[in-house]
């Protein structure tokens, strides 16, 4: 019994000497928050926001690496009870958890401003979210979507009944929290994703070097594979087939698959519009617009670089693994699949932007037109990006190219249609419904002309994997 | 999705190409090759570096479209596999670096997926052979064992045409000898065809049933390797030969003149057959050329 203890103690504090101080100022800043915000007030409200948002990315770096690092020095010992010691590690994490959330959870409930609550409720949804997001996802982002509008509503639906700047400083604190939050949930989705049953995967080696000295190196090859409990790939007979598009965008890889990268995507684009939504009344009306303008292309191109970027990093042996899988159907099978992959992700993201901005812009009370001119503008930046990204899949592999040529390529269009947004967003004696229209429509065509004849050229080729070196 | 229907199995024939032709802008990489492969045939093709062995390769399996000629495998034209016939293909490329995002076991059970003859216990019993964590990213492994990765990834198929460019270029010598062994067990047992590129000459004469020299943006040799001894030679020449001799000698691959006037041909003739006339001229030997002297008499 006590030679099992030391053993885990050992274990548990070798590989955790890192997370351990994380730990210590995690909660150290928790019990920093407690004070500040049980001092009621504005200034208490932020000042606690600010300090437990360093707890939590504390906590986020614990959870999201001196825990796996835990987990995979005790897969890989030799020990007899590895396999408990890193179950031990959840249950460790687990705990270190409670403090670091109960003490500011606990202060801020105690707080006198309203608003104040808004912190903690975005952080507990976050961290319950990336519980739920290795195996469920879908309902996770959906969760985590949910509470944050609905927090953003009801702050502004008070905004007019707050006392002075109280709401804006519970948003300020959200955003403050935001960015932090999203690594803690990062690492809770790596946490779990590591955690999950079914994913063990012991280390064979380290199996093999033990049954070696035993039963000596013929069989101990002939028994690892059998004594294995690692499963996934141990598969002989009924077999199922994925769908050409999962295929393609496994393939892909990068932004196109890593659900991580796009929750800090998500993440990143909610807190940069809760800010310009706190900074707008000091701006004025044709300032307002221009923030919002300026930051949703900006993010929309900034996203679209990089959805590019992954493309450019399209390797030979990506795009042979593409063109002799089994199972993507016929050519022209196989051309939809892939297009349908490189061109919906960004549009879903343009999408989001939209959103965001629209409920910026319908906020601050600006008319439904400064909507729809968003709309357009981020509609045409899709466009580009498709060209772009059409012209790169018809030429593989393509040329390789680094995010910032990518994201100056797009600056350019961005540019453009920021310049063209401003000026009839913002100069009313500008504002005829002709000069609106018109521009967007003879880009939009020539933009169309383009994507035709990158669409040509593709479904020209035999199939659409073929390397087209020169 | 398209219907699974079995690839055309009653042709002998796993791979040919007819005239293929590849140009890069102005450079010619392959001119007029002429290749048919048999099914079981274990096939070492070889060639300096830039030769076109890569690029044969690729538009063999429709990879890549030559400018001129088609290639077929198991009957169908290269450009347009149906998924049967790709569910028989292992290929390994010369630079594995597909999925080097993902751990070596979630790539595994990805691409078995795709395949009805996936065999999981030859993947774990690999693995464990060659000590590689299944728990490891593709991108955080070296070399050498990326190219094994990509190995077992290519064998878990069982495939019927098995095509390996440059497999052991970065295997260690233990991890070759598997290869090689697996290669013969896998022809041997099953009657893999298997079309593998190598620099290594050794390895060619260790498992290769056929060897195929790639020189020149053509086929210059194409003989099986019991043969070959027989039906190739060198042709030392004391001076620079006239008259009749100075054209090319029937069965000529090669010519390479000296410092000190004399003249090298490597010839090759039909089995069976007798060497050409030049060969019994005085002062002429002929000598029994092995794949490496051969390899470096054509490529020098």
């Amino acid at each position: 019994m006590m030679r099992k203890v030391r053993q885990d103690l050992s274990a548990l504090f070798g590989s955790m000497a890192h997370p351990a101080v994380s730990t210590l100022v995690a909660c150290g800043s928790a019990a920093l928050a407690y004070p500040l915000a049980t001092r009621g007030g504005y200034a208490g409200a932020v000042a606690a926001a600010c300090v437990f948002s360093l707890s939590v990315l504390f906590l986020g770096y614990m959870l999201g690496s001196g825990a796996l690092a835990f987990v995979h020095d005790a897969k890989r010992s030799c020990l007899p009870g590895s396999q408990r010691l890193a179950r031990s590690a959840n249950l460790v994490a687990s705990v270190l958890l409670v403090p670091a959330l109960a003490i500011p959870v606990a202060a801020l409930v105690g707080n006198p401003v309203w608003p104040a609550w808004i912190p903690p409720v975005l952080l507990l949804a976050i961290a319950l979210a990336g519980l739920f997001v290795p195996r469920h996802p879908i309902p996770a982002t959906g969760l985590l979507s949910l509470v944050v509008l609905a927090a953003y509503w009801a702050a502004s639906a008070r905004s007019s009944h707050a006392r002075g700047m109280d709401w804006h400083s519970a948003l300020l604190s959200a955003a403050v929290v935001l960015l932090p939050a999203a690594f803690t949930l990062l690492g809770l989705a790596g946490w779990r994703r590591e955690m999950r049953p079914g994913s063990w995967a012991p280390s064979l080696a380290a199996r093999l070097r033990t049954a070696c000295h035993r039963i000596g190196p013929r069989q101990a090859l002939e028994r690892a594979p059998l004594s294995s409990s690692w499963q996934p790939s141990s598969r002989r007979g009924p077999w199922e087939r994925q769908s050409p598009v999962r295929v393609v965008r496994i393939c892909l890889g990068g932004i196109f698959t890593q659900f991580s990268r796009q929750l800090i995507i998500g993440a990143a684009l909610l807190a940069l519009f809760v800010a310009a939504a706190i900074w707008m009344p000091r701006l004025g009306a044709s300032g307002t617009v221009r923030t919002i303008a300026l930051l949703a292309l900006a993010a929309a191109g900034l996203l679209s670089s990089g959805f590019l970027a992954q493309l450019s990093r399209l390797t030979r042996g990506q795009i042979a693994e593409l063109a002799l899988m089994p199972g993507l159907g016929s050519p022209a099978a196989q051309r939809r699949a892939l297009c349908r992959v490189v061109l919906t992700p960004p549009l879903f993201w343009l999408g989001v932007v939209l959103l965001f901005g629209s409920a910026d812009l319908l906020l601050k009370g600006e008319p439904l037109s400064s909507v729809r001119l968003l709309a357009v503008s981020l509609f045409i930046l899709w466009l580009a990006y498709t060209v772009l990204a059409l012209q790169k899949l018809a030429t593989l592999p393509p040329k390789p190219q680094s995010f910032i040529s990518e994201l100056m390529l797009l600056g350019v269009v961005v540019y453009a249609f920021g310049t063209y947004y401003w000026i009839y967003a913002t100069q009313p004696r500008f504002d005829l419904w002709f000069w609106f229209w018109i521009t967007p429509i003879l880009i939009g065509v020539v933009i169309a002309s383009v994507i035709g004849f990158s669409v040509w050229r593709l479904a020209a080729a035999p199939h659409p994997f073929l390397y087209r070196e020169r | 999705m398209s219907a699974v229907v079995s690839p055309d199995m009653s042709t002998d024939e796993a791979i040919r190409c007819e005239r293929i032709t590849k140009h890069y802008g102005s450079r010619t990489v392959l001119r007029r090759v002429n290749l048919e492969v048999t099914r079981g045939t274990v096939l070492g093709l070889i060639g300096r570096n830039g030769a076109g062995k890569t690029t044969l390769i690729r538009t063999l399996l429709g990879l890549e479209q030559a400018d001129e000629g088609r290639a077929f495998v198991f009957g169908e034209p290269s450009l347009s596999l149906s998924d049967a016939t790709k569910q028989r293909i292992g290929y390994v490329p010369q630079q594995p670096d597909a999925f080097d995002w993902m751990r070596i076991g979630d790539m595994l059970e990805f691409v078995g997926r795709q395949y009805p003859q996936w065999d999981g216990e030859f993947v774990d019993l690999s693995l464990s052979r060659w000590q590689i964590s299944a728990d490891r990213r593709l991108a955080s492994l070296s070399p050498g064992e990326r190219q094994r990765v990509a190995l077992i990834r290519a064998l878990a198929v069982n495939p019927n045409l098995l095509v390996l460019d440059e497999p052991a270029s970065a295997l260690d010598p233990v991890a070759r000898r598997d290869l090689l062994q697996e290669i013969v067990a896998r022809a041997a047992e099953s009657g893999t065809t298997i079309f593998f590129s190598t620099h290594i000459v050794s390895d060619l004469e260790r498992i290769a049933s056929r060897i195929v020299f790639l020189h020149d943006h053509r086929i210059v040799v194409d003989a099986a390797l019991d043969d070959l001894s027989e039906t190739h030679a060198r042709l030392t020449m004391p001076s620079e030969p006239t008259g009749v001799a100075a054209r090319p000698i029937p069965g000529e691959i090669s010519r390479r003149r000296h410092s000190d006037g004399s003249v090298t041909l490597v010839i090759a003739r039909a089995p069976g057959s007798d060497w050409p006339e030049a060969a019994a001229a005085p002062g002429v030997h002929l000598d029994a050329l092995h794949l490496e002297d051969l390899f470096i008499e054509v490529a020098r």
